[in-house]
């Protein structure tokens, strides 16, 4: 049977947080996409509040990268607060390092970086495709 | 002869912002030089104590707990060998992407990019395993091969992006002048692209000192580096803050002094040779 704590990873509630703000991230991206697009700075109302889609985009920027790095945070956490109490301060990081490294649970913890990888690549997509852009220039 | 008044104003308020935007960003600093100099108690005292008597018993007890010199040498070896290794490896790397472009290269830079976006745990099971297997965990030679390969990617990035912005007609001629590949690098692209070799190299220096999530996990007594000298200090006891905020001065004093030095070139780095 199936008990809590034996459930692979009992924090599903944060990590489908962590994807709810990913698809916000992402559709504000579309959002912007699009307010670029429809030239709606000329229609007096523009979906970036009033700054120039430049400055909205370099600030949604500077989010994803910080959102990217700040999801692999791991020394702190593993100085300070050692994940705890109990499992409160435990990030996607901090969880496959306990689960590989101190359960000694491989297959999970594997399970559990491939999820990190694929969050972080949803992130890192568009930020990808903005430098891309930049990159012939 | 009249000059046109100018309102100072805005000027005042900008000024004032940098500064408190500055004082934000230093602040943990000061708070970490604070604590290091303060007692157990002082440290933990609430309200905390701006002013106190310092003392150097917290550095005393860091250095007979634990081997500072060997943590600061493990540091100092894998910092510096990985940075040199890198950039062997990255300059050839950088070269041949800026100079003999292809259909794919552009490509093959963002998915460089991109796994310098990857979390490090991600590779964490399979990185281990094969350290383990091939008997580098807890060696210097592991440590360092793992940092070269983690800041790879940065280097080939930042070495293209000064490479790029040599006219390639200078290695034309250079080539007409019937120079090979090697004196071509070793006569033109060294002397010219010696800054971006600096900055990237300065930069790398600095990212493998700082490194803590491969030092912490394949490495311990042996070839622990200062970023597990800090983390050492973190007991189940509790955390023993004066203690640790020595250690972290410890640990970071030698880095900071030398990006103090070389900012000019880390910040010429950092914009990615954007700035010139």
């Amino acid at each position: 049977m199936t008990t809590a704590n034996s459930y692979p990873f009992p924090r599903e509630r944060k990590l489908i947080l962590g994807v709810l703000l990913i698809l916000a991230a992402a559709s504000w991206a579309l959002l912007i996409w699009q307010s670029a697009a429809m030239n709606s700075q000329a229609m007096g109302m523009g979906l970036t509040m009033g700054m120039s889609t430049g400055l909205f985009i370099a600030i949604w920027v500077v989010m994803m990268i910080e959102m990217i790095f700040l999801m692999s945070v791991f020394a702190e956490i593993f100085t300070t607060t050692g994940g705890g109490p109990g499992n409160a301060s435990t990030n996607v990081a901090f969880l496959i390092f306990k689960q590989a490294l101190m359960n000694f649970d491989v297959g999970v913890a594997s399970a559990g970086a491939l999820f990190a990888v694929l969050l972080a690549n949803i992130a890192a997509v568009f930020l990808i495709r903005l430098i891309g852009k930049n990159l012939d220039k | 002869m009249t000059t046109a008044p100018t309102n100072i104003f805005p000027l005042v308020i900008r000024t004032t912002a940098a500064w408190l935007v500055t004082l934000l960003l230093v602040f943990p600093l000061i708070w970490l030089v604070l604590t290091a100099f303060k007692t157990e108690l002082q440290a933990i005292q609430v309200p905390p104590q701006l002013f106190f008597t310092p003392t150097l018993e917290n550095f005393a007890e860091v250095q007979v707990r634990s081997d500072y010199l060997l943590f600061a040498k493990n540091s100092v070896v894998t910092s510096v060998v990985s940075t040199l290794l890198g950039l062997l490896i990255a300059a050839p790397a950088a070269y041949s992407m800026a100079f003999f472009r292809t259909r794919k290269t552009r490509d093959l830079l963002m998915w460089m990019l991109s796994t310098k976006m990857m979390p490090a745990v991600g590779a964490l099971v399979p990185i281990y395993v094969i350290a383990q297997s091939s008997g580098m965990l807890d060696t210097l030679t592991g440590l360092t091969v793992v940092f070269t390969m983690s800041n790879l990617p940065i280097m080939v990035w930042m070495l293209y992006s000064y490479f790029k912005d040599i006219p390639p007609e200078i290695l034309e001629a250079a080539r007409m002048d019937g120079a090979s590949v090697w004196s071509e690098f070793r006569h033109v692209i060294l002397p010219l692209g010696l800054g971006g070799f600096a900055s990237t190299g300065l930069l790398c220096l600095v990212l493998s000192w700082n490194e803590a999530f491969w030092s912490l996990n394949l490495s311990s007594a042996k070839a622990g580096t200062l970023a597990g000298l800090i983390a050492s200090y973190s007991s189940p006891e509790g955390l023993f803050w004066a203690k640790l905020s020595a250690a972290s001065l410890l640990a970071i004093a030698p880095i900071v002094v030398f990006g103090w030095f070389s900012q000019k070139q880390l910040v010429q780095g950092l914009t990615f040779g954007a700035v010139k």
